[in-house]
């Protein structure tokens, strides 16, 4: 299922990869582009990235944490927090590809938390 | 008139600019969160950002963190951040505009 719902994500245009990560850091599957950057080194940085957004969202006291995007000079990259302490991470090739990944991951995440339960 | 104040006419709850240190160098808005635990949390989060970037082979331009009832957009120049604190519902688009403008003001002035 996890699988699946990553081969789905990678065929959007402009995904470069996308990964699911554990809460220590590990990742659980992953799935990128030939050309694109190695996802699976990230989680642990990935990990920490979002446990100091959700730190930040409690101090602020302004609700759960829903998505996180970091846009460096290679492209943006999405957080977004999963069950149990799962994350996924999502690598994209620019900022035009944002509004294609988010439309997806609408549908991506309700049966990534399915397949977490 | 103060570096931020275009952003207080946006409707923006909360903004600060701060250093690495986490300290505030210029804020506007009112009440919660304070801007002094707002930048120092700023700071931290930008820190964990860059060790992200550093795994990209890059630096961060900029981060957003959507969270059920705000949106926190943040720019980064350099070792400053600039960012801010928009309700649902609030214009985020207008106050992104204006981060990336008052950024190349400061840019600039750097």
């Amino acid at each position: 299922m996890v699988q699946e719902v990553l081969s789905e994500l990678q065929a959007v245009r402009g995904v470069l990869g996308s990964a699911l990560v554990a809460e220590d850091g590990f990742i659980v599957e992953s799935q990128r582009a030939a050309n694109a950057p190695d996802v699976d080194f990230l989680g642990g940085a990935a990990a920490t990235a979002l446990a100091s957004a959700k730190a930040l969202s409690q101090e602020i006291n302004r609700g759960e944490v829903e998505e996180v995007m970091v846009e460096y000079p290679e492209g943006p990259l999405l957080l977004v927090p999963l069950e149990g302490g799962y994350l996924l991470v999502v690598l994209l090739e620019s900022v035009q590809s944002l509004g294609r990944a988010r439309f997806q991951l609408k549908k991506s995440i309700p049966r990534l938390k399915q397949a977490l339960v | 008139m103060r570096f931020l104040d275009s952003l207080a006419t946006l409707g923006v709850r909360r903004a600060v600019l701060t250093a690495s240190d986490g300290l505030v160098i210029e804020s506007v808005g009112s009440g919660a969160p304070p801007a002094e635990l707002l930048a120092a949390e700023l700071a931290s989060l930008r820190r964990s950002m860059q060790r992200l970037a550093e795994g990209l082979g890059g630096g961060i331009r900029r981060f957003t963190l959507a969270t059920e009832e705000c949106e926190v957009l943040v720019v980064v120049v350099g070792e400053y951040c600039l960012g801010a604190v928009v309700e649902r519902g609030g214009d985020r688009r207008a106050v992104g505009a204006e981060l990336s403008r008052l950024a190349n003001r400061l840019f600039e002035q750097l």
